[in-house]
């Protein structure tokens, strides 16, 4: 843990939390009681919260996101944590308990941090599509495949497959975005979540960027965010804990910060290789979760420029 | 016939990159026909019925179980090729402190718990970077910094302090060094010698390194400055106190500097401290000029293989018969073998330095050149963009590994590049380098010929001959080592170069008589 983690007595060391998400923040204090360790990785710590919610301690280079705190440490190595230790959430702070000691975050620091990105409800269609043209060539540039961009080349036969229904699943949610119908919307949705190996699968990575857009004000994608959210009330285990509250917090327009990054270039309408550098850090994330992400981001881009277009 | 077992971790998460890099590793495992880590989501069970892997324990998985899937060879032991993937798996769990290893949580408490402690290596976030150093010279360490993105003005700072203390302050972007015959991030294990040499080029210093390994000489320290360190801006600091030190050291007999050219006014200084160090230096400012090194008293190179054989023959060491490459025969062999059209070199580089000594020799033949590190900016060519002409790219160039891995870690980019430019009618050859050593990829060879082959097939089903020429940039002690690289490629119908130099010679020639 970094240096910011101080002794204190008792076996209590404080931690502080440099930003988080400002919904999160206000809803700290309603946290009371016990909660648990849910997955630990070397940057991110995920918690449930003593009502359920999945919540995430990041390491201060993981950045901001969504249900999320960034705590001044550089990993969460040393602290040894398993999944289902004790978490104790009290008013004003949260507690690790861990067998001989506890890790106590301080947020009375924390820099608030906006999940939502503006809107893009003022940009021309032919802004949009040329947005969406400069993203998706940055995408097949730097992009890895294995995902929505096809399998790699030398993929066995699993990789191929999942490619294979990947490239279904896009086209199945196009079609039926365009269609407009509830139940066809749900149908595209349900051919890509949960489809792929990762922690958060590729399909549903997809599905977060065109999410985000259709959460928008003044998108033009208007019946998909209701669908996505009906599908995940009716099919809570059809993909990972941890997929699933990133694509709720999505259907409410609350992604990470590199998509908010991106969302925002857009959002200036600025010439398109302004949109180079956000780019590039969103497809930075995971193995390929950030150009997943994107491919989604830019499907919802063309479907925007065609769906404003006939209105 | 082949068998399939499944193994289902209850509730068990992985990062997808460690899953990748798991399931990449568990099919290179003897023995194994596939294997597929994935989560217990329906989609991906849907996958593994459709293709016939879905066993009744793989049917009982839930989302939030991790689904390991094994199809084994005839006649291979499951259980054991399964202990070895979840070794894998094991291996990527959060790493603990134990079994007697102590984790310090600061660099000051390090510097105070390791007795004898001089050097600190930081690879945090550039954000972070300078505010680590700083309390590593403060606690009277030496700074190694591979961290990048760090601000030109914290960089003036920080060395400043360094020299201010008699200290280091290697970086930031120093991606090379060997201290005490200890290789620090990217280097390659090399015999001890009297050769010091101060760089401020990764691959440069690394290649130079090689040679003077190869030519039978060794090297004292090879002291990294950051690629920015001979800016106007920066002013050399650290290639001054290297070499200073180097000119103190008893067991250093020759020095050699490797850097792009420096700026005027830093050149002067640097030239200064060469000719004040009272022992030879060989100077190999690429692309650069010699009359200003012949004047100061230094000895010019205009490659690396010059720069290592000036060294060594410097230092006293006898050399083995120079090679007798021919470099103009050997590509007359390969145009003989081209189809029309055929005409243009496409070279796809990891190591920026060793980019530039091939790119330049095509250059100096008259010749245009494109690539993303051109310094002519007629001729630069973006990252994305498609190729043009002789083209060479230093995929470790900032364009290319801003979010991902350096190149000679992962070399995912380059390795579908080679399957891009072989379609390409107009590519009479494709050149490309392989560096060994610490911190690189583990079988950089292994990794990538199945794209070379792959292009290959493309050109062949074409009827067309593409010809391969790789550079191994490593030695006889590295692992694994540069003869068993080399022999994978030669295997698979590649030309293997002998040094930076002669790729260059080589790509030369090639582009000379293909575009004739």
């Amino acid at each position: 843990m970094g240096q910011a983690a101080s002794g204190g007595s008792g076996g209590t060391r404080t931690a502080r939390v440099e930003s988080g998400d400002a919904e999160l923040l206000d809803r700290l204090h309603a946290f009371t009681g016990h909660g648990a360790v849910h997955s630990v990785f070397t940057r991110v710590v995920n918690l449930l919260t003593p009502q359920g919610t999945l919540i995430a301690l990041a390491a201060r280079d993981a950045g901001d996101a969504p249900r999320t705190l960034v705590v001044d440490v550089a990993d969460w190595t040393d602290l040894e944590l398993v999944p289902g230790q004790r978490v104790t959430f009290a008013t004003g702070n949260l507690c690790v308990e861990l067998p001989h000691r506890t890790v106590r975050l301080t947020t009375a620091d924390a820099r608030r941090w906006r999940a939502r990105p503006p809107s893009l409800a003022h940009l021309a269609p032919g802004a949009l599509a040329a947005a969406a043209d400069h993203l998706d060539r940055l995408n097949r540039t730097y992009g890895p495949r294995g995902g929505m961009l096809g399998a790699t080349p030398y993929a066995g036969p699993m990789e191929t497959a999942v490619a294979q229904a990947l490239d279904e699943g896009r086209t199945t949610l196009i079609a039926a975005v365009r269609d407009g119908r509830d139940a066809a919307i749900r149908r595209g949705i349900l051919a890509l979540l949960g489809l792929g190996p990762g922690l958060t699968p590729a399909g549903d990575d997809f599905l977060t960027g065109v999410a985000v857009l259709a959460a928008l004000p003044g998108s033009a994608l208007t019946g998909f965010g209701p669908a996505l959210k009906a599908v995940l009330a009716e099919h809570p285990g059809r993909t990972t804990d941890l997929s699933h509250a990133t694509l709720t917090e999505a259907a409410d327009a609350r992604v990470r910060h590199e998509l908010v990054d991106v969302l925002r270039e857009l959002a200036h309408g600025r010439h398109p290789q302004e949109l180079n550098a956000p780019a590039r850090e969103l497809l930075a994330i995971g193995h390929t979760s950030g150009s997943d992400t994107l491919s989604g981001l830019i499907a919802g881009l063309h479907l925007e420029e065609e769906l404003r277009g006939s209105l | 016939m082949s068998t399939t077992t499944a193994v289902v971790r209850k509730n068990t998460y992985y990062d997808s990159v460690s899953l990748m890099s798991v399931s990449t590793k568990a099919n290179a495992l003897d023995g194994v026909d596939q294997a597929f880590t994935a989560m217990g989501t329906e989609m991906n069970k849907g996958v593994l019925d459709n293709l016939g892997l879905l066993t009744d324990e793989l049917k009982a998985a839930e989302s939030g179980d991790l689904m390991i899937v094994l199809v084994a060879e005839d006649g291979a032991d499951t259980q054991a090729l399964l202990a070895g993937i979840e070794d894998l798996l094991t291996r990527k769990a959060p790493a603990s402190a134990g079994g007697g290893e102590v984790t310090y949580r600061t660099i000051t408490s390090a510097a105070e718990g390791i007795d004898g402690a001089n050097l600190a290596v930081i690879a945090v976030n550039g954000a972070y970077a300078a505010r680590e150093a700083r309390k590593a010279l403060d606690s009277g360490l030496h700074v190694m910094m591979f961290s990048d993105n760090v601000a030109v003005e914290d960089e003036i700072a920080l060395k400043q302090l360094a020299h201010d203390k008699g200290l280091f302050m290697m970086g930031p972007d120093c991606g090379t060094a060997i201290i005490n015959n200890v290789a620090l991030c990217f280097g390659n294990k090399v015999r001890p010698g009297n050769v010091g040499i101060v760089a401020a080029s990764g691959t440069g210093s690394q290649e130079v390194s090689v040679r003077v390994h190869a030519l039978g000489g060794g090297i004292s320290q090879l002291i990294g400055t950051g690629g920015r360190d001979l800016s106007e801006q920066v002013g050399g600091i650290m290639m001054v106190d290297g070499i200073r030190a180097l000119a103190a050291d008893p067991a250093t007999d020759v020095i050699v500097l490797v850097s792009k050219p420096p700026a005027p006014s830093v050149e002067k200084k640097v030239l200064a401290e060469v000719a004040a160090a009272g022992k030879p230096v060989v100077v190999w400012f690429i692309d650069g000029s010699e009359e200003a090194v012949t004047a100061a008293g230094g000895h010019f190179a205009a490659g690396s293989l010059q720069a290592a054989r000036t060294a060594v023959e410097l230092a006293g060491v006898e050399q083995g018969p120079a090679g007798t490459f021919d470099a103009e025969a050997a590509a007359q062999a390969v145009v003989a073998s081209l189809a029309e059209g055929q005409k243009y070199v496409r070279g796809l580089f990891c190591g920026g330095t060793l980019c530039d000594e091939t790119m330049y020799a095509v250059r100096d033949a008259g010749l245009d050149v494109w690539s993303n590190i051109q310094k002519n900016a007629d001729f630069r060519l973006p990252a994305g963009s498609a190729s043009r002409g002789h083209t060479f790219l230093d995929f470790g160039d900032d364009d290319f590994t801003n979010g991902r891995p350096h190149p000679m870690i992962d070399p995912a980019l380059r390795i579908e590049r080679i399957v891009e430019e072989a379609k390409d009618p107009e590519v009479a050859a494709l050149v490309m380098d392989f560096v060994l050593g610490f911190g690189s990829h583990e079988d950089p060879v292994g990794t990538t010929l199945p794209a070379i082959q792959e292009a290959q097939r493309i050109a062949a089903e074409a009827g067309r001959h593409l010809e391969v020429v790789a550079y191994v940039l490593g030695t006889d002690l590295d692992s694994p080592s540069v003869a068993a690289q080399s022999d994978a490629l030669r295997a698979a119908g590649v030309t293997v170069t002998l040094s930076s130099t002669e790729t260059g010679q080589f790509a030369r020639e090639i582009a000379k008589k293909a575009q004739a």
